[in-house]
């Protein structure tokens, strides 16, 4: 079975029941993935302006099927955008938080990453050089 | 420690030269959108966020309110916010004192590359790395004795005195051959700049590098408005062997000697001369 793990950058930003609710859409989205959620320690001090959600994917058995491959990463992606509108409709008249989403392979490697914050809230990909830092499979959380 | 750092800044020291006061601070949702970078005390039921880390740049309402710079781009006020009181004491939970060190480069680094990369191969990538670590330096070409040479300048100042400092690095072709320390005295009445260490490696003397970057503080003093430029004689360069060179240096310079022996630093005489006003 395919394991998926949601993982928030911040520990702070997102909470669990409401990763949970994600994960749920993401079994309910394609079927055959053991999805998790994985929220690590607080590491030192540097809270980010952005709101970043990783999701890793233990994709081998689906390498060859991109839709396979990218539904639960788009899913977050939906999900992302809906909490920016929340926040947007909560502070009228305020730029809501940039949100980022991204997708890695059981290697570490940056498979696709989205962000958030055009007026309109519209995802666009961003296509950024790789990172010589690979994140590591699993991610290693409690 | 803010006004020194403040004192500095306005006497030209960049900031990435001074210090940094970095405070480790508890973030809430609030804070995200705190208007014009005005943090106030979190509600009860505001979602904590994390720990924040920004640096301290100065103070408002007479001391009641940390100026701290974020590193978040345009959030804020242009980048900056301020902090209450009450959110330092309640919500603050380390200070950092940093204390930034240049990189070379120095005859040892310079040594250090030619090991890694050879003079040829490493010449080009040495520039770009000190360069890199050592921002704030103002380079120029000049000409001495017909060669090409670079003169980097950049402003410090001094940990020991909390004077800003000049420093004045004559490199043929990159490697560092002479430098000039000229410590600013902005205290005093008139203004005085002191040379504190004018050095030129023991193989490139007599070259006319010292007389170079001496006549180059001297513009940097009355640059500034100094009255005066002195350069120190300390114990270690008034031996037999040496005492006559550097006293021979200083009068072919326009200076006049007066004998002031002190301890620690250890200095023997002064040379002074007076720019004019």
């Amino acid at each position: 079975m395919t394991r998926v793990f949601i993982e928030p950058g911040n520990p702070h930003d997102i909470s669990r029941a409401d990763l949970e609710d994600l994960a749920t859409l993401v079994r309910e989205g394609q079927s055959g993935l053991a999805v998790e959620v994985s929220i690590g320690e607080e590491q030192g001090y540097g809270v980010t302006f952005a709101e970043v959600l990783r999701i890793y994917m233990d994709a081998g058995e689906i390498a060859g099927d991109t839709a396979a491959l990218f539904a639960p990463f788009w899913i977050a992606v939906r999900w992302m955008r809906a909490r920016w509108t929340r926040d947007k409709e909560t502070h009228e008249g305020e730029q809501p938080r940039t949100r980022y989403v991204t997708l890695y392979g059981a290697d570490g490697k940056k498979l696709k990453s989205v962000k958030i914050d055009t007026p309109e809230g519209e995802p666009e990909e961003i296509d950024e050089p790789e990172s010589l830092h690979h994140r590591p499979w699993p991610p290693d959380r409690t | 420690m803010l006004h020194r750092h403040k004192r500095l800044h306005d006497q030209g020291v960049p900031v990435g030269m001074l210090d940094t006061i970095e405070l480790g601070v508890e973030w809430f949702e609030s804070g995200f959108r705190a208007r014009n970078g005005r943090l106030s005390l979190p509600p009860g039921d505001d979602p904590f966020r994390g720990r924040h880390s920004v640096s301290a740049i100065g103070w408002d309402d007479g001391g009641e309110t940390i100026h701290f710079q974020n590193s978040w781009g345009a959030w804020g006020d242009a980048g900056t916010g301020y902090m209450p009181r009450a959110y330092f004491e309640r919500h603050v939970d380390s200070v950092f004192i940093q204390r930034s060190a240049r990189w070379g480069p120095s005859p040892a680094a310079y040594e250090a590359f030619e090991k890694l990369g050879g003079r040829d191969a490493g010449a080009a990538i040495e520039a770009q790395v000190w360069r890199m670590l050592n921002r704030g330096e103002e380079i120029e070409d000049v000409l001495i004795e017909g060669k090409r040479h670079s003169l980097a300048r950049f402003r410090t100042y001094s940990f020991r005195t909390q004077h800003v400092v000049d420093v004045l690095e004559l490199r043929h072709p990159l490697r560092p051959v002479a430098r000039c320390h000229s410590v600013l005295h902005l205290d005093t009445a008139p203004f005085k700049s002191v040379i504190q260490e004018l050095f030129v490696l023991p193989r490139f003397r007599r070259r006319g590098y010292a007389s170079f970057l001496e006549r180059e503080a001297r513009e940097l003093a009355a640059g500034v408005g100094c009255g005066a430029i002195e350069i120190d004689l300390y114990e270690a360069d008034a031996r037999p062997r040496s005492k006559p060179a550097a006293v021979g240096f200083a009068d072919a310079a326009g200076y006049s000697w007066q004998d002031r022996a002190g301890r620690r630093p250890n200095l023997e005489a002064v040379a002074r001369r007076t720019l004019a006003g």
